[in-house]
């Protein structure tokens, strides 16, 4: 009888202390809870999977097309023109001749990098300011809203029509044309969530102890939209990608023979006649992307918020 | 009211000569010009000289802007350096097209993205819900004039039952034939509305839902028909008219890619030539025409908005 007491006692004591190692769990940074929400969150993970295996293949396509494929991607062969897929050309060959799976991929970096490129653009752009305008508010306010506003009122694609006539579009300038059409509605994001950032109580902390401007702005107003910003870059790479197609189909983007997933699309009324894979590779790539963008975009919106938990 | 009105006017004004000032300057860094065609060695230099002059091209900078501004306020946009027409009149003649096309896809839009969105929120969790939500991320990764022409193929070229393009059949011309071929044009320009609205929406009639009016509304033992329309459709629907503005805006864009890819004689299409062949004062005055038709939307949306609203006051 005593000794099964002192036993009982006993388990409950190391089911209590058991309980307190569980509840005890290392400290964790903020980065580290987020990977931590972000790992459990299949979906974003598989859109990141798909993302990463997307731009390798983009990325490593020279490789790919010399090794595997032995496709040269502008090699014209008009004995093979609208050639379905078959063993040699797995996607089929366009008109002419060229090696539609080869393009693709190689139209994938031009493509992405692309993206990329307006993304940093447009971020870089509207985060400073949204950030400037919002942290002091007053003149440098009313300047930039005065510019945001005449530009929104602009429709966005004769204002890229006429951009690109400026601007003869390679890769790289049409990616400065669509960023810097693109940066208004991060610059009014930002500028909202600095406004209510900048009255809370650390800033007022800060600036007591002597703290000057650049450094609040940098070290207290930064990263706190760090998240949203991180959001908002990737949307925007999908944006740019859809953009850049949009502007390469009509012929005033990235001008042939540099294949991007927009310009394989130029003569694609004759494909609706000659062969729907022409079509359908490069328009998938962009759906796949994209797709795989705003999927892990949202998983990572959820896994930065510290106040979603899952 | 009257006063809102009237700043908001005075301020579009502004808004409109600041994108005169950008439209101006970038025809003035473009490359090439009214005297690019006569880049002929047969043409000397002091011919172009002298056709500099007769166009005002040897002027300073700020005395051209007057002059074109001035020009512009009298309705005139210059002619065009291809045709040599009035620019006014290639576009007058566009513009029905477009606005036929704008209109039908905007009433389609519409009249498909709310009930879409208000069935969604109402069967929240359902299978038609998840339904429509992986339909809007999914629509959204698409280019929609790429998703235009795999239904080309589809309706066109597979299953004969619609045009490929064009706005009437060469001879016809009736108004059952131009419907025809309006099916397919409309319906994808539209596609963009459908996902906006009924995501909108859906988001909207939830927020509603948990409104306490609405509670206050069902407590009182009101009919859920009752609380559905008198209550959550009217206050959900309200912000929808300021996206009567922005939707206008989004036709106006999106018609180029819709008009070119089907091949729909409208303006933006023509646009796209313009860009083909250097015609920058027919650019511009695309450029100036269509901002002005964005913010007297937006200017209209606000408008309305106050009117349907009776909780927003302009000031």
């Amino acid at each position: 009888m005593e000794a099964s007491r002192a036993s009982t006692s006993l388990d409950q004591l190391r089911q209590a202390s058991a309980l307190t190692q569980e509840l005890r769990r290392p400290a964790q940074t903020y980065l580290q809870a987020s990977w931590a929400k972000l790992r459990r969150d299949w979906v974003a993970l598989g859109a990141l999977g798909i993302l990463i295996v997307i731009a390798v293949l983009s990325f490593a396509s020279p490789w790919i097309n010399a090794q595997v494929l032995r496709q040269d991607p502008n090699a014209i062969d008009l004995d093979l023109i609208f050639a379905p897929p078959n063993a040699v050309h797995w996607m089929g060959t366009d008109e002419l001749g060229r090696d539609v799976l080869a393009r693709v991929l190689v139209a994938g970096s031009v493509s992405l990098s692309i993206g990329l490129a307006v993304s940093v653009i447009s971020m870089t752009v509207g985060v400073l300011i949204g950030l400037v305008s919002g942290f002091f508010g007053g003149l440098v306010d009313d300047i930039s809203n005065a510019v945001i506003q005449t530009l929104l009122n602009i429709p966005l694609i004769f204002l890229l029509l006429i951009l690109s006539l400026v601007f003869r579009p390679s890769p790289f300038a049409l990616a400065f044309i669509i960023g810097i059409t693109g940066w208004m509605g991060t610059a009014r994001l930002v500028r909202g969530e600095v406004f209510s950032i900048r009255e809370r109580d650390y800033v007022m902390a800060a600036r007591m102890v002597g703290a000057t401007n650049w450094r609040i702005m940098t070290r207290h107003v930064l990263p706190n939209i760090g998240s949203l910003v991180i959001v908002v870059a990737a949307f925007a790479v999908a944006g740019a990608i859809l953009a850049e197609s949009g502007l390469s189909f009509l012929g005033v983007g990235v001008q042939p023979p540099t294949a991007t997933w927009g310009n394989m699309l130029i003569n694609s009324r004759e494909y609706v006649k000659n062969g729907w894979w022409l079509l359908a590779a490069p328009g998938t790539m962009i759906f796949l992307t994209n797709l795989g963008i705003f999927l892990f975009a949202n998983g990572l919106r959820d896994a930065l918020d510290p106040w979603v938990s899952d | 009211m009257k006063r809102y009105v009237i700043r908001r006017a005075i301020q579009s004004v502004f808004l409109l000569l600041a994108i005169t000032v950008i439209g101006f300057t970038l025809m003035h860094i473009a490359p090439g010009g009214p005297v690019q065609f006569y880049e002929d060695p047969r043409v000397t230099p002091e011919r172009i000289k002298q056709l500099e002059r007769a166009l005002g091209l040897d002027q300073p900078l700020p005395v051209q802007y007057a002059r074109w501004l001035w020009g512009i306020v009298r309705g005139d946009f210059g002619r065009s350096y291809v045709s040599r027409r009035p620019v006014l009149d290639m576009i007058a003649e566009r513009l029905p097209a477009t606005v036929m096309l704008s209109g039908a896809s905007l009433i389609l839009g519409f009249l498909g993205g709310i009930p879409l969105g208000v069935y969604a929120a109402i069967k929240r969790g359902t299978l038609f819900d998840t339904l429509v939500r992986i339909t809007t991320v999914a629509g959204n990764a698409i280019p929609h004039w790429w998703l235009a022409l795999i239904m080309i193929i589809f309706f066109s070229s597979t299953l004969r039952i619609l045009p490929a393009g064009g706005m009437y059949t060469l001879g016809n011309g009736s108004i059952p034939d131009r419907l025809w071929h309006l099916i397919l044009p409309a319906s994808l320009s539209a596609f963009g509305a459908w996902l906006t609205l009924s995501q909108f929406l859906r988001s909207q009639v939830l927020e509603v839902l948990r409104a306490d009016y609405v509670t206050t509304a069902r407590s009182k033992g009101l009919h859920e028909r009752v609380v559905m329309t008198r209550h959550v459709l009217r206050n959900a629907l309200l912000p929808v008219v300021t996206m009567m503005g922005g939707a206008l805006a989004g036709l106006v864009s999106g018609a180029v890619l819709f008009e070119y890819v089907f091949s729909w004689p409208g303006m933006g299409r023509l646009a796209v030539e313009a860009v083909y062949k250097r015609d920058y004062p027919l650019l511009m005055a695309l450029l100036i025409i269509s901002s002005a038709l964005v913010i007297l939307g937006n200017l209209l949306a606000d408008i309305a908005y106050s009117i349907v609203d009776p909780r927003v006051k302009l000031k």
